[in-house]
């Protein structure tokens, strides 16, 4: 099943007349912003979907426009084969936005009782899935006792995680999930995000931060001022060939290293460690050998792959120029 | 620590020192106020005030003309409004009762105000005049009117009129139909007082109160003697006319035009009359001990039947036949008219002709004669004992006592006698008196 | 229904978080409280007065709370994003907006029910404090013309005043539940009625607020309130226009223009002075010039309000429903 399903889904923001900015007021007649460019996205039944993109590029507004906070300026989407807005649908939906604020006068669990409410729960689930929820996101004991308004961010996101798996849902839609936690939170974000796979929901994610997106993503879509750049399988879309090898060894002497280094794409020295970045595999085999015949210690030998950073800024830096003229055209239009 | 304690202390001290100054001025003018209590309209109102007030007002006007209200009480408490123009202080209560049509007290305190202190009664009962268009359904402004109009400015006709009106509104208690009736014989509508006062008979009986028709009989007796005594009256006015001297009896009027054949109303024909109802309606008929006092028609007149018994059995109150027994009650006759009280009318001779005495004292009845007489011989003694108290000795006459000749004749025609030796005065019609 | 139950509760919970609402109900109640004083000076009617005054205090201070609360309501779910998350709950936007006018509505019954019970307590009390009842309480007769204290009379005094305190509070608690004494009657029904005007005023503060800052919401909301309460007067206005024109249809240029600007203002919004039924409790309806009250039946006042504040809310649904959150 297609969960989320977007056709050429487009978002053009009209500013206010008047606008103070930089303490200077600003005169915007007819000026808009194309947040959302002719987005076509699928989404597939059980998998970590990952929207990335630089800050700006309309993750957010496609979020929103999915959970029903914007409307499109054309295109449509369709969640779960149902038109958006559909309430059974959106009784199946977890969400989070990113940095989430909520009704801060509330204790910890008033909070997730009033939006269990709102998603129509009965009392004995509520009462069952709430004290759980605080353990699955791993607020502290005191939390439920506290008021939201004396959550930290860390806090905040965890139990903004725990309402939007309240009810259960197939579908979760985390708008930077990550955002705002130290390492730790975010692998035990990355760790719910994986377990929630595990039990077959769909997870819909945005995020600008590559290397988390990276760890757990099945398929990803890139995109920059509102275009879509690429979509697809995370391994089909980085290059799999290996780019080159890293090698590190220890105990070479200097002729040795000398010798070295017109083989190697780099060369660094550090404290009798040397690491070289080699091209090919031929190369790897001349570079073992001296360090075998020298009789050093090999630390290390890795062979490296394209990451999706270097993929993004690849991709966002080809798109570029050409996203620019297309932005004016839809302007113009 | 040390530092901010010091600072503190600095700020309470100037604290002090700045507002003890603000007190004091404000004390010294409130001083100023107290000795010499200005009196100025801060708030000239004018005849529109009201209009744009009530549109500020919002739906609050109620509140706003209570401030105004109180501000009128503060204003007028103590002080009146002597020497003051009358128009400020009329467009003030015009405007509270602008604001609040319903406001009693400002239409009756305002022609108080005006009226009373002030001394512009027409002004005042300008007001009433506007309280009576906007309550429809209240007797205590007209009630107001109906008493300035009267009391102080003795405007009978005015007064009868504010006097109808309250007795016809809503929520007007019993006595004010009586007052008002009162008012009517007063100005000389003895055919309205009488049939107000039979109507207020009638309701005493049907809701059984006695108390009610005591009130209410004493007064169309009240009303009868007033009647006869207008007749009475105007006959002593065209006898002095036409023969150019007083009458030295009542019956010298009986050849004046004025007692021939004319109208007037019989207690007895109205307690005859009420009693025939009483009868044939099924109740028992009046108390004799309410009747003391009154003439009583002779027994036959009292078990006359009346016109349609039927009717009367069926009705379960007295009121719908109220015209039948005013009807009744008036009688067509000649000659000196009968006291109800059942004592012969007479000329006061005291007061006939004594320029101090008012016109209205002339005619009377024998009964009240004699209370006059009487009063008359104690008064008399008492100034002859004091003199006798000042002399240590009975005074040798009684020019010794007045200083004058005493010529006064006494009510029923007599003379005054005077003893030196024992010091007694007495009159030579009743000397037992 | 039970999600715009739980809106309206939660929406409860966040009014009474609200400071603004403390400063207008401790004001209202000090004002009610002095007017017991202030009804001392007047020398006739204290009782109208203390009436006046509460009754006024009632209507208004509700109004007030209704702006300063109300306008706040959706602007900062809306300001502070929490609205993300609740639209993307299964309800229905118009829900969220009948949520949170009925928790206003709510808060501000509260309030009201604090008011009157105020207002009946000091009106209980001061009729119970009278001196010839504090006399006949603080002595008895022992033979005609001869008085004796029952115990001292300084601490019989606090006694009874305390005791009297009491009762009059209990007695106002009644009868906000519909018991009355001669003093009360009527003054139900005047609450309720303010209570109804206030739904339809409380319904034109959520209404601007779907789509306006605070500030515009409470100045477009005052308006509404002016616009509404002189609603007659704007009427009298216009006909005043047309008689000196000699006619509606002769009325030309800028004359025209207004004519037909009051009368649309005056078509347009709710006609509070339907709902102010004070002068019928304080002088007795019986005694009211039927001319002043063209609205005599209650259930046509109540019909007109419901329809009111039906009509506004499905045009705040409306707006509230095609809105972006940005």
């Amino acid at each position: 099943m297609i969960v989320i399903d977007t056709n050429k889904l487009t978002k053009v923001y009209t500013h206010d007349f008047i606008d103070v900015e930089h303490g200077r007021i600003r005169f915007n007649f007819f000026r808009r912003t194309v947040a959302l460019d002719h987005l076509d996205l699928e989404v597939r039944e059980g998998e970590i979907f990952g929207l990335l993109g630089p800050n700006g590029a309309g993750k957010s507004t496609t979020i929103k426009i999915l959970m029903g906070i914007l409307f499109p300026t054309s295109g449509s989407a369709r969640i779960m084969e149902r038109p958006l807005g559909d309430k059974t649908v959106k009784g199946q939906i977890g969400f989070l936005p990113e940095n989430p604020a909520f009704c801060d006068y509330l204790k910890g669990h008033e909070f997730l009782n009033y939006y269990g409410e709102l998603y129509g729960m009965t009392r004995d689930r509520r009462r069952r899935r709430i004290p759980e929820l605080f353990g699955l996101v791993g607020l502290p004991d005191h939390a439920p006792n506290l008021p939201l308004k004396g959550y930290s961010k860390g806090m905040l996101q965890r139990i903004g995680l725990a309402q939007a798996l309240l009810n259960d849902p197939k579908l979760v839609v985390l708008d930077e999930p990550q955002s705002g936690l130290d390492p730790l939170g975010r692998k035990e974000i990355r760790d719910i995000i994986l377990a929630l796979k595990e039990e077959g929901k769909t997870v819909f994610f945005s995020s600008h931060i590559l290397s988390d997106a990276e760890l757990i993503c099945d398929r990803v879509a890139i995109i920059n001022r509102g275009c879509l750049i690429s979509i697809g399988e995370l391994n089909k879309l980085l290059n799999t060939k290996i780019k080159d090898y890293e090698i590190v060894a220890s105990g070479l002497s200097g002729a040795a290293i000398e010798a070295l280094r017109p083989r190697a794409q780099k060369c660094i020295e550090r404290e009798g460690d040397v690491l070289m970045i080699v091209p090919t595999e031929t190369e790897v085999n001349e570079v073992m050998r001296i360090v075998v015949n020298e009789k050093a210690r090999l630390v290390s030998l890795t062979p490296r792959r394209e990451t999706l950073e270097e993929y993004f800024i690849r991709e966002v830096s080809r798109h570029a120029p050409d996203e620019e003229t297309a932005r004016e055209g839809a302007a113009n239009a | 620590m040390r530092r901010s304690l010091v600072h503190n202390l600095i700020l309470v001290a100037l604290f002090l020192a700045f507002f003890s100054g603000a007190v004091a001025i404000q004390r010294r003018t409130l001083e100023g106020v107290r000795k010499n209590p200005p009196f100025i309209e801060t708030w000239n109102l004018s005849g529109r005030s009201g209009d744009i007030l009530k549109i500020l007002a919002l739906r609050y006007d109620m509140v706003t003309a209570d401030f105004l209200w109180l501000r009128a009480i503060q204003s007028f408490g103590g002080r009146g409004m002597t020497n003051r123009d009358w128009r400020p202080i009329y467009n003030l209560f015009d405007t509270i009762t602008e604001l609040d049509p319903y406001f009693e007290d400002a239409y009756t305190f305002g022609n108080l105000v005006i009226g009373d202190e002030g001394g512009k009664q027409r002004e005042g009962l300008a007001l009433i005049d506007k309280g009576m268009k906007n309550m429809i359904c209240q007797y205590r402004v007209p009630f107001e009117g109906m008493y300035v109009a009267h009391w102080q400015m003795s405007d009978t006709n005015l007064a009868r009129w504010y006097g109808r009106v309250a007795a016809n509104r809503l929520n007007a208690p019993d006595w004010v139909p009586r007052i008002a009736a009162y008012v009517e014989v007063q100005g000389g509508a003895y055919y309205v007082g009488l049939d107000r006062f039979i109507g207020n008979f009638l309701r005493g009986i049907d809701g059984k109160d006695t108390v009610m028709q005591t009130i209410s009989l004493s007064k169309i007796k009240d009303t009868i003697d007033d009647w006869n005594k207008s007749l009475l009256q105007r006959a002593l006015d065209e006898y002095t006319s036409s023969t150019g001297r007083l009458p030295a009896r009542i019956g010298d009027l009986v050849s004046q035009p004025a007692l021939q054949n004319y109208e007037s109303a019989s207690i007895s024909h109205f307690i005859a009359a009420i009693n025939r109802y009483l009868f044939a309606s099924g109740r028992d008929t009046l108390d004799a001990g309410m009747l003391k006092g009154y003439v009583l028609p002779a027994p036959d007149e009292m078990t006359k039947p009346v016109p349609s018994p039927e009717a009367v059995k069926a009705a379960k109150s007295m009121t719908p036949f109220q015209n039948e027994i005013f009807r009744d009650t008036l009688e067509k006759r000649g000659g000196i008219p009968l006291s109800p009280a059942g004592s012969p009318y007479m000329l006061n001779l005291t007061s006939l002709g004594n320029p101090y005495a008012s016109r209205k004292e002339a005619v009377t009845d024998t009964a009240n004669a004699a209370e006059f007489l009487k009063n008359l011989l104690g008064d008399m003694r008492e100034v002859i004992r004091k003199r006798k108290n000042e002399l240590g000795r009975n005074p040798e006459s009684l020019r010794e006592v007045f200083c004058t000749d005493f010529k006064t004749t006494e009510p029923f025609g007599g003379k005054f006698t005077y003893d030196p030796k024992t010091g007694e005065f007495k009159s030579s019609s009743h000397p037992d008196m | 229904m039970h999600k715009i139950t739980v809106i309206a509760l939660n929406t409860f919970k966040e009014a009474v978080r609200n400071k603004v609402l403390y400063f207008l109900l401790i004001f209202a109640l000090i004002i009610m409280g002095f007017s017991g004083v202030i009804s001392d000076l007047s020398i006739a009617a204290p009782e109208k007065l203390i009436k006046d005054l509460g009754l006024a205090s009632i209507d208004f201070f509700g109004f007030l709370i209704a702006v300063f609360v109300g306008i706040y309501l959706v602007y900062n779910e809306i300001d502070k994003r929490t609205i993300y998350t609740i639209v993307s709950k299964p309800i229905d936007r118009c829900q969220f907006i009948l949520g949170k006018y009925f928790g206003l509505l709510f808060t501000i019954y509260v309030n009201i029910a604090i008011m009157s019970l105020f207002f009946f307590a000091v009106l209980y009390f001061r009729e119970s404090t009278q001196p010839d009842m504090v006399n006949k309480a603080l002595y008895h007769e022992i033979t005609p013309g001869k008085w004796e204290a029952a115990g001292n009379p300084a601490i019989q005094y606090y006694l009874f005043h305390a005791k009297q305190f009491g009762l009059s509070a209990g007695k106002a608690f009644i009868t906000i539940f519909g018991y009355t004494e001669p003093l009360t009657q009527g003054l139900m029904r005047v609450i309720l009625m303010s209570a109804l005007g206030l739904a339809v005023i409380t319904s034109f503060a959520i209404f601007y607020s779907t789509f306006s800052t605070p500030t515009l919401s409470a100045v477009f909301t005052f308006l509404t309130f002016i616009i509404g309460s002189l609603c007659e007067d704007i009427l009298r206005y216009t006909d005043k226009l047309a008689e000196k024109a000699g006619g509606v249809n002769m009325l030309t240029g800028a004359d025209s223009l207004k004519y037909w600007f009051a009368w649309a203002a005056m078509h347009i919004t709710p006609n509070l002075g339907l709902f102010d039924k004070r002068m019928d409790a304080i002088y007795g309806s019986e005694f009211v010039n039927p001319l002043d009250r063209y609205v005599t039946v209650d259930w046509v006042v109540v019909v007109y309000g419901l329809l009111y504040v039906g009509g506004v809310l499905c045009l705040a649904s409306m707006i509230f429903n095609r809105r972006n959150f940005k």
